[in-house]
């Protein structure tokens, strides 16, 4: 269960620093792949690109994805995860600064299994990762390989 | 009078007609009845009477025939009986004696013409001399050939008689050989004994006498009488009948029935039962009888006749219907027939004309009740007046208007219904009518005046027209009261007079205009004369109205148009002054046709050339609004954009600002003194609040973009609701609220949770410092709005900078007192506007604040 690994995908180096510290407080100690942007998410994913050659049916335990990325968007990710019949189970977690009504319709619609908006308070940031870490990591069972 | 009583009345005249033809035809027909009745019976009974007397005289000659044919016989058998020549062969009984008595009797029987057989028959009944007649050529039958007849009772009964008796047989038919002779031989035989001078019965001397003879004379009178002559029996066979196979019925088994008796019962009983009445009618038929009794006769004395018949009956019949015929009964039904029928005719002529002579009469009154009624109900007064010009008849409305009764005007001059000053001059006009009598109005062009009883007069209009009734002239005056026209054409005028100055003026154009697109002005108003800088209306309608038109062209398809459609309205055409100048214009004008039919237009024209320079401004305007519009709605994009990246990029640097300050103040305190870590402190202090504006900012973003959605909300459900969540957040405070239940609005619920969320978190907000604090939230009717409100006991706020409340941005506290953004009033008054509503608050430092505010109600929406 500890060789699952949990896929972050965040361009922003701050974010990315503080999600992995939240993360780390809240005691989830699997290995955290970060993928800067949504080409290398599904590069990632796919076993394509950089990671030509990775099991594609080696699936992370859960994707924390942010909706605003350069080059592939968040959301795009999220339709090619489903769209795909491999990723088409996976828990994804809509991790994101917007609050706007909208872009949160609209993940849902695409199929996405939770939104969280990252809060300003890091305070509240480390109980939110905490929560998620705990339900999505601990106490979820993924569906069978 | 309509057409269904018109014919109920065709129906009732027909009707009365037939009623009255009838009536009279009946009683005509009665009369015709008797009278016919009458004279019927007059020539019936002197017919009869004839006929009566004909019967007698018929019956009487034809029994004087019978008298004297067998006083004949009665002679002839005597002068037999008593002849030498037989007493001679009696006493010698030589064959020289027979043949004397033989051709004695031969020449007898050949010139009497009267016998077929003459006999003498022995007393033993044996025939001894015998002539037979034999068709004219007598002989006398050879002795050998003589028969014993003694058996036949003739021969017996006579052989029986005494001496001067005589026999007379019935009359019946010859019999030869035992059977009837044909053809038929009726015979009557006188017979009577002889005696020689002894004194010595010898025989009988016969004589069958030739019936058909005495037939023959019956026959000949009977052919001479009116009906028939019948001789019959004593049994009531027929001797001599209508018909020759009804006659001699006793004679023939298959004719026993052929009897007078049962043809003529009625009669036969008369005559058996009463043979006194030798005449009468039965069954219709006249009959005459008469009896001859032979036996009767000969009424010598000594003489016994021996008769076989007791009666022959001599019977004249007249049959019903030759009485009938000579009574000329059918001629006369005939007769009465056509008489009735002509009386049925003439009967309607009657009629037709009785009914029609009432009717006329009728129509005659009902014409004068008309004429009265016309008269007396004519709207006008009608005055008829004689040569001398005296009042001979007046209607009511005369006695109505002049105010005179009737009896006082009848015979008067007619001069007391003019006004005195014109009683002179009327009389001569009267006279110079008289002379020239015409049908034709009075006094043309003058104003004419009737004057009443009470001497006041009043204007009229007075018609003439003269009348000859019986040879006698008269002038009948039909005189109307102009009173109302009179005023009526005053009251024409005024309004005429004040259309026109209305029409003059008018600030726009009114022309009237021939129709056609050169044509001229014919009608100006003075706002026309001026528009086309005119001197004066006539040199305006001097000149043609096409000329005026800038576009000759254009103005010839708007009187083309005019003429298509009747009616033209603001049709746009630049026009020129006559100085020159151009302008537009908007002209409307209508076709008219006037009493002769003559076509024209009139119009209105209006100068717009301001307003059309207004249209270019606005028009300029619109252009340049709806650039500016443009402009905002790429802005508005713009701003959604960069509201989007302010949620999203904004908060990622605060997110690092705080996390990182976080991260040193966990990992690196022991490096940092107190003062360090407070700084650390108020850095994401700092950072935490602004990211609260962004959130407020991106708030009252929303709410500008976002639409409406409307329905029924519930207030007082969301301000308790408002209230719940924070009496939740800060339990520990004592807040007193008041929430008016049932308040029901028409809004978008989303927005008016804003709302409330943000004035009583306000109230609630500015009432920490209070003890007891008091939040109220209400409705009130206000110049009959409904106004909604939230009052609370707190801080309140100076009513100097009321307008500063609803900014953004703008705050009347310390946030180290009351904390906040400064945008939520901003965002209530944005949310209120877009609902159609105000918002506005009444406050005072330390007493409190009200917030007011309305909302469109449903029914303007």
């Amino acid at each position: 269960m500890n060789n699952k690994v949990i896929l972050l995908v965040e361009d922003n180096p701050d974010d990315e620093a503080l999600t992995l510290h939240a993360l780390k407080k809240s005691n989830i100690t699997h290995k955290i792949i970060v993928a800067h942007n949504g080409a290398e998410a599904l590069d990632y994913l796919f076993g394509t690109g950089s990671y030509a050659g990775r099991d594609p049916y080696d699936l992370p335990l859960v994707v924390l994805l942010d909706l605003k990325l350069p080059k592939i968007d968040g959301l795009e990710v999220l339709r090619r995860i489903r769209d795909d019949e491999r990723t088409q189970l996976l828990p994804v977690v809509l991790l994101t600064s917007s609050n706007e009504e909208e872009d949160r319709l609209k993940g849902y619609m695409l199929g996405a299994n939770s939104y969280v908006r990252k809060p300003v308070d890091f305070d509240e940031f480390v109980r939110a990762a905490g929560q998620l870490g705990l339900y999505w990591i601990l106490l979820n069972e993924p569906p069978p390989d | 009078m309509n057409g269904r009583f018109f014919i109920a009345n065709k129906d009732r005249q027909r009707w009365l007609i037939i009623r009255q033809w009838i009536l009279i035809w009946v009683l005509l027909t009665l009369v015709l009845a008797v009278v016919l009745w009458i004279v019927h019976k007059t020539h019936e009974a002197s017919t009869l009477a004839l006929m009566y007397s004909e019967g007698q005289q018929t019956v009487k000659t034809a029994s004087q025939t019978v008298d004297e044919e067998l006083r004949l016989l009665h002679g002839d058998i005597l002068y037999l009986r008593d002849q030498p020549v037989l007493r001679d062969w009696l006493e010698k009984q030589s064959p020289i004696a027979w043949k004397r008595l033989g051709n004695d009797l031969l020449a007898f029987v050949k010139y009497r013409e009267l016998y077929d057989q003459i006999r003498f028959l022995d007393e033993k009944g044996q025939e001894r001399v015998r002539i037979n007649w034999n068709q004219g050529q007598p002989v006398i039958v050879p002795a050998r050939e003589l028969q014993d007849r003694s058996e036949l009772y003739f021969v017996e009964q006579a052989l029986a008689l005494n001496k001067d008796d005589i026999y007379i047989s019935s009359f019946d038919l010859g019999i030869e050989h035992g059977a009837i002779e044909q053809p038929i031989k009726p015979v009557i035989r006188f017979g009577t004994p002889v005696f020689d001078r002894r004194g010595q019965k010898r025989g009988i001397i016969l004589l069958n006498y030739r019936g058909q003879r005495l037939i023959d004379q019956l026959r000949a009178i009977s052919r001479q009488s009116i009906g028939s002559l019948w001789l019959l029996n004593t049994q009531g066979y027929w001797l001599v009948g209508a018909r020759s196979e009804d006659e001699w019925g006793f004679m023939y088994p298959d004719r026993k029935n052929k009897r007078f008796a049962n043809d003529y019962g009625e009669a036969w009983r008369s005559i058996t039962e009463h043979p006194e009445r030798l005449q009468f009618m039965a069954g219709g038929d006249l009959f005459t009888y008469g009896a001859i009794t032979p036996s009767a006769l000969f009424g010598k004395v000594g003489e016994n006749v021996v008769a076989g018949d007791a009666h022959w009956l001599l019977v004249a019949h007249v049959p019903a219907e030759v009485i009938d015929e000579k009574t000329v009964v059918q001629a006369r039904w005939f007769a009465f027939s056509t008489l009735s029928l002509l009386l049925g005719a003439v009967s309607w002529f009657i009629a037709f004309y009785r009914v029609r002579r009432r009717q006329v009469e009728a129509e005659v009154v009902a014409s004068e009740a008309r004429f009265r009624g016309l008269l007396e109900s004519a709207p006008d007064a009608i005055v008829m007046t004689n040569r001398e010009g005296n009042i001979a008849l007046i209607n009511a409305q005369t006695e109505k208007w002049f105010g005179y009764a009737r009896n006082e005007l009848l015979g008067q001059p007619i001069e007391v219904l003019v006004p005195e000053r014109f009683r002179e001059h009327h009389e001569d006009y009267r006279q110079a009518y008289m002379d020239k009598p015409l049908v034709r109005p009075m006094g043309i062009g003058l104003y004419l005046s009737g004057r009443r009883k009470d001497g006041s007069e009043f204007p009229v209009e007075i018609n003439l027209s003269p009348s000859k009734i019986d040879q006698e002239l008269f002038v009948i005056s039909i005189i109307r009261d102009i009173t109302e026209r009179k005023r009526a054409e005053r009251a024409q005028l005024e309004a005429q007079a004040k259309y026109r100055e209305l029409v003059d003026n008018l600030p726009v154009g009114v022309y009237r205009q021939t129709p056609t697109a050169d044509g001229r002005f014919l009608e100006v108003n003075p706002a026309i004369v001026d528009m086309f800088e005119a001197e004066s209306a006539e040199q305006l309608q001097a000149h043609p109205v096409g000329d005026l038109c800038l576009d000759q062209d254009c103005w010839q398809v708007f009187v083309d148009k005019i003429m298509k459609q009747g009616f033209v309205g603001n049709e746009e055409i630049q026009l020129v002054t006559l100085q020159g100048r151009e302008f537009f214009a908007a002209v409307s004008a209508a076709m008219k046709k006037d009493s002769a039919g003559n076509l024209y237009f009139d119009g209105i024209i209006e100068d717009i050339s301001r307003r059309k320079e207004n249209e270019r401004r606005i028009q300029q305007l619109n252009m340049a609004l709806r650039d500016r519009a443009m402009i905002l709605e790429s802005v508005n994009h713009e701003l959604e954009a960069f509201s989007y990246s302010v949620s999203h990029d904004l908060r990622a640097p605060l997110r690092a600002v705080d996390g990182f300050s976080r991260i040193l103040l966990d990992e690196y305190a022991d490096c940092l003194d107190e003062t360090g870590q407070d700084r650390l402190r108020r850095v994401r202090a700092a950072a935490q609040k602004m990211a609260t504006l962004i959130d407020d900012l991106l708030k009252l973003s929303r709410i500008t973009r976002s639409e409406l959605k409307r329905e029924d909300v519930n207030l007082s459900a969301l301000a308790d609701e408002v209230i719940e969540e924070l009496r939740k957040q800060e339990p520990e405070r004592i807040v007193q609220c008041a929430i008016e239940p049932g308040v029901i609005v028409w809004g978008d619920v989303r927005l008016l949770r804003v709302v409330l969320d943000n004035l009583i978190g306000n109230a609630w907000k500015f009432t920490s410092k209070r003890p007891e604090a008091r939040i109220e939230f209400g409705r009130q009717m206000q110049d009959n709005e409904p106004v909604y409100f939230v009052r609370d006991n707190g801080a309140g706020f100076d009513m100097a900078y009321a307008e500063k409340l609803f900014g953004a941005f703008q705050r009347l506290h310390d946030s180290s007192e009351f904390p906040g953004t400064g945008i939520g009033l901003a965002t209530v008054q944005r949310i209120i506007h877009k609902h159609g509503g105000r918002i506005w608050a009444e406050g005072a430092v330390e007493q409190g604040a009200i917030f007011y505010f309305t909302l469109e109600a449903r029914e303007n929406l």
